[in-house]
């Protein structure tokens, strides 16, 4: 059973401040409001201790919460935008319409994943490029691969389909992609 | 097969976000062997997929909540538990 230690908001900030912090820095990369996201989660953990099962981790249960309140902040900043801002108007044509085929040949990169990362001027042309996507593909595409979101958060935060989402993403990694070859691996071929 | 390279690169791309079916998987695989640029594009992407989780990672690996940003969650919540 559930001891009156572990239902103590403030002993789970001691032991699990860090762990909340350095998940709502990948989400949030600001610290402020990574900071405000922890107080939340400790707060509304509080508010709901009573529906904790105990058939998972305190742990667990904290990071749970916390990933609902971060979709709650992105569906509340996402609504506070203007749709217009937000329509998907790419009209790149990446395929030959009567073959199916590229019409640019990607190129290959040989650079690895490894020592991309460790890049700063490879992430400075990244945001770069990042920045000539459509405003909605470059927010999904940002929640996905630089928040480290899943399909299904991404969606209830957007209120978008799954096939709507894979649409998305793959526009915007066609898009990545393209710019990367040009600004980046250029010399490669 | 008609826009085959269109097809294949939407399941390249898929197949980072969600778990593709067999046939799936075997439609793209086969795909790669004829296709020199749908390979390519398919392992750049995923290139840059596994860049920005290292990345991600690597950026909040030895993060700490801190001493500062800890007290005044720590006074808040003595505010509203008491």
């Amino acid at each position: 059973m559930i001891t009156e230690h572990e239902m103590n908001p403030e002993q789970w900030l001691v032991e699990h401040g860090d762990i909340l912090y350095r998940f709502a820095m990948q989400r949030a990369q600001n610290s402020e409001l990574a900071a405000d996201l922890v107080q939340e989660t400790l707060l509304s953990a509080w508010r709901s201790r009573h529906s904790f099962a105990g058939n998972s981790t305190v742990r667990t249960w904290l990071v749970g919460i916390l990933k609902h309140k971060w979709i709650d902040y992105l569906r509340k900043e996402i609504r506070t935008r203007k749709q217009a801002e937000l329509a998907d108007g790419d009209p790149t044509a990446w395929f030959d319409t009567h073959s199916g085929k590229w019409n640019e040949q990607p190129a290959s990169w040989h650079e690895d994943p490894a020592s991309l990362c460790q890049n700063n001027q490879f992430m400075t042309v990244l945001k770069g490029c990042t920045n000539n996507l459509s405003a909605k593909q470059k927010l999904v595409f940002e929640m996905r691969e630089l928040q480290g979101l899943d399909s299904d958060e991404i969606c209830k935060a957007c209120d978008i389909s799954p096939t709507n989402l894979h649409v998305l993403l793959h526009r915007a990694r066609l898009g990545l992609r393209s710019c990367l070859d040009k600004h980046w691996f250029g010399g490669q071929k | 097969m008609k826009h085959a390279c269109e097809k294949i690169s939407h399941l390249a791309s898929e197949q980072l976000d969600r778990k593709l079916s067999m046939s799936e998987r075997f439609s793209m695989l086969l795909h790669f062997l004829m296709c020199a640029a749908c390979r390519h594009h398919s392992q750049n992407i995923l290139k840059l997929h596994r860049a920005l989780l290292l990345q991600r990672q690597q950026n909040t690996d030895d993060l700490q909540l801190p001493d500062e940003k800890r007290k005044n969650i720590q006074e808040s919540l003595q505010k509203h538990i008491k």
